[in-house]
Parts: structure tokens; sequence; C-alpha cells
């Protein structure tokens, strides 16, 4: 069994609650223990440090305290914070802000979706793995937040990252290779400035329609949010007679563990996906 | 020569600015040769009144004030594309970011108000619950910008509605938010901040 500090997020909590589900069931499935940080607060994520840099170092700071008093190295569902957690224990590390927890910064932050690609769990996941995907064709988005800039992340693979295409190839799916892997999706102007979010989505969708893709997977909330909410307004200004599930890359091994329990996770999208499955289901 | 080019007038005074911010962030602008890498990898420089490597001339040449201004940097998505590819390993995202926060710091109104409100409802949630929920962000900021007079047509009124609706009979939307039992302690950190998004 494999234990881990496990740092959730707040989107998990409310709008993607998909996400965490898949999470802890593809968790459980592959013998890893996350355990919650106790009390866990936001990361602060765009807002703290658009307002006061400080903030934004000193807020996700309290989590990796929690994270530390469980003694053991953290996973981080969300991009967003993955960011945040590991910008603050940089920084802090640097001595550039005050630290009020004094904390070890011994431990390590991993971005889940990077964790589970390790070669270790790869093979536990091909082991698990009972319904291969093989007539799937995806592309895999890593949105803006997980690669860079990989002075905080520590990332040398930030141009082309390739974690998401391997867990997505260990089900048998393809993934297949874009050119917009890690191009924002603009999701915090999602609400207050709607035409920038429109903008970047339509780009996003219309590149892995043309790249022949049948879903986008996605490691991270925000991203998934943004793709799936904007996608009827967009397919009713451009007159697309196509859209494009997103999954995230726990639903869809998930469905590749056949674990019963994803469905009503994936009941929740917008874009449905499980008529979507069918379809390709079929035509195997 | 254009009379109208910061450049040429060499006071001395305006090399300070440049400095202090290189002193204060550890961003040294002074290293920009103008090759336009930033510019071209944001995706949303088309969105952008001053472009990014325009945005580091700006601080190259202490022009601070048309910086304060400026709605580039709350159009930034902070996706770090600028910083990333800069040859010179000039951070322009954390120039953005600086500017952002100076704009705080010093109790100006916002060049986009609508956008700096959005990220101070942001931390009002945070401050009263210690986490983010998606509905009381979405509602208080509707709230707020309809007090502001902005008054939503009837299609957009529409619109959300419909797409309200479509996440609440997903489940989507939460309508009890949660609460962190440390949310104290979070209200406690934020009481720190410098500065408030003012609306004039």
């Amino acid at each position: 069994m494999t234990q881990m500090a496990y740092y959730p997020g707040c989107a998990l909590q409310s709008m993607s609650w998909d996400y965490r589900e898949s999470i802890k069931q593809v968790a459980a499935a592959l013998d890893i223990q996350l355990l919650e940080v106790e009390d866990w607060t936001c990361c602060g994520a765009t807002a703290a440090h658009s307002l006061d840099e400080r903030m934004s170092v000193v807020l996700p700071a309290r989590n990796i305290a929690g994270a530390e008093a469980l003694g053991l190295d953290m996973a981080v569902a969300c991009p967003m914070c993955f960011k945040r957690l590991a910008l603050s224990r940089k920084m802090l590390q640097e001595k550039r802000v005050d630290d009020p927890w004094h904390l070890q910064l011994n431990r390590n932050i991993f971005d889940l979706a990077r964790f589970l690609a390790s070669e270790k769990m790869l093979e536990k996941i091909r082991a698990r793995v009972q319904r291969p995907l093989d007539a799937l064709r995806v592309v895999c988005y890593y949105g803006c937040q997980v690669v860079r800039p990989p002075k905080i992340t520590g990332y040398t693979d930030y141009e082309n990252p390739r974690h998401l295409d391997r867990l997505v190839e260990t089900t048998g799916a393809a993934a297949i290779d874009w050119s917009y892997k890690a191009t924002c999706c603009g999701a915090s102007m999602g609400i207050p400035k709607k035409e920038i979010g429109l903008s970047l989505v339509g780009k996003l969708l219309i590149a892995a329609h043309a790249a022949g893709a049948r879903a986008i997977v996605v490691c991270c909330p925000l991203c998934q949010s943004n793709l799936d909410l904007l996608q009827s307004e967009l397919r009713e200004q451009n007159g697309w007679d196509w859209q494009l599930p997103i999954l995230y890359y726990t639903e869809l091994l998930g469905i590749a563990f056949r674990l019963p329990s994803i469905q009503a996770g994936l009941a929740s999208h917008l874009v449905d996906p499980r008529r979507f499955i069918e379809t390709w289901a079929s035509e195997q | 020569m254009n009379e109208q080019t910061p450049a040429l007038r060499l006071d001395g005074r305006i090399h300070l600015w440049s400095q202090a911010v290189a002193a204060e962030t550890g961003i040294r602008a002074a290293s920009c040769y103008q090759c336009l890498r930033c510019t071209n990898s944001c995706p949303v420089s088309a969105f952008m009144d001053i472009k990014p490597h325009q945005v580091v001339r700006f601080v190259q040449l202490g022009q601070k004030d048309k910086l304060l201004e400026c709605s580039s940097v709350w159009v930034c998505l902070s996706c770090e594309m600028c910083s990333t590819y800069c040859p010179n390993e000039i951070d322009v995202a954390g120039l953005m970011n600086y500017v952002k926060n100076s704009v705080v710091a010093s109790h100006k109104k916002p060049a986009e108000f609508e956008i700096a409100l959005f990220h101070e409802i942001f931390l009002e949630v945070l401050n009263k619950y210690g986490r983010m929920n998606d509905l009381q962000l979405m509602q208080r900021f509707k709230l707020k910008t309809l007090r502001h007079g902005h008054l939503p047509s009837y299609s957009e009124i529409k619109k959300d509605l419909e797409l309200a609706r479509g996440l609440f009979e997903r489940g989507r939307l939460k309508l009890m938010p949660e609460r962190s039992r440390a949310a104290k302690e979070i209200r406690a950190i934020l009481e720190q901040r410098h500065g408030k998004v003012i609306s004039s």
C-alpha cells in the first residue's frame, strides 16, 4: 500500500465532484491511500497573487504545514493548486517570504497525474485494465498550470509533456500528438470576461477536432469545466455538428478498470461522455 | 526623432523605477532586447492594449503611470508562456503581476475593473469560508457588477440561467458552501493584505 498526504482543492469539493470521486475510486483500485490534509484551505488561486503576491505564498503554506504534520509526501489533484503549493514552497525555501509555520520543506509535492504516470504506477495500472479501449482516439490536454514555469514545477518536458499520454496509452487508447497540449484555456476569464474564454476554448476545441480526437483527456478541473461548459454556446455560435466530451484521466482509467461507480460522475458532464462511449464501443 | 518617444528623455530618473522593480522582485527588465517572443507566445495578446514586450519596455523606461493604467496586466492569464520562453529569462508574467499588485496597493481603480473585482470577490468568499465555492463566487460577482451599473442583456440572462440549470441538474452547483475549520486562520492571513480593489 502506498500512503500519501492528499490535497484535493476547492474545485473538487463543489463543481468538479466527478474528478474527486474518480480519483477516490482509481486510488482504491491501485491500492493507494490518500490521506486528506486536515482542515485544508484554499490555495488562493489566481486571485491571491493578482492582488497581493505575499498572500499567494502564505495561503498555500498553511497546507504544506498540514502535510508535514502527516509526515508524508503530498499529492495534489488540481494543477492550479499544485503550482501554487510548489511556488509557495520554493519562495519559502529561498526565504523570500517569512514563514510563520517554521516548515521543514523536506517533503515532496507531486502533481497526482504525474505521480500515477511513474513507471511503478503504470505497471500497476496496466495489470488492472479489464476493458482495453483500443478503438478510442483522444488528445491529452495539460493546460498551463501543471508544467510551467519549469523553474517552479521542476519539469524539463514543459514543451511537450507526455505523462497523460502515457496514462492514456496504458488503457490501450491512442493519444494523438497535437500542438496545444499546454496552451492556456483562459478559465480564469470564464466569468469576468467571457469573450476571452470563448475565443481560447474555441481554438482548442477546433484543434482537437481537426487532430481527429473523439474526446479530450484533461487533468485540471478548471480546464474541464471551461471546455465542457462553454461548448454548447460555441457549437451554436459556429454551427458545429460535433462535440467533444472532456474526460479526466481518472475517469478514463475508471472506464478501463470497469469501475461501475464511475458512471455517476460521467453523467454530470454537460457534454455527456456515456453516449459517446457506447458509440465507439460498438465500433470495436 | 520622435518627440513622443519616452526613451529620449534620459534624465536619470527613468532608470530608477526599473532598478527598484528589480530590487523588489528580482526581475531584471533591463535584459530585454525586444525580440517579441513573449508577445508571440501570449494567447491573449490580441486582447491587450499594451503588448507583453511593451510592458517590459515601459518598465525599462520608467513609465510607471502608463502601466498602472493599462488593461493588459489584468487580461494576462498568468499562464507563463512569456516567462518560460524569454531568452533572457525575464519573468514577464511576474512583471505583469507586480503591476497589478501596485495598482491595488496604491488604491487606484483597475483598468479592467470587472476582472479585478472577480479576484476581490474570490478573496471575499475565501475570507468567509476558507475555501472556494463556485456558486457563491458567481452569485456575488453578478450582484456586485449589477450594483456597479452593469445591466445584463436578455440573452445574457437567459444563457446564464440555462447554464445554471444544467449545472444544478447535474449536481455541480453546491448550494451549501463548505467551510474549512481553519477559516479563522485564513481571515488572519487576509487581514495582512495591502490595499483592496476599489471602484472609483
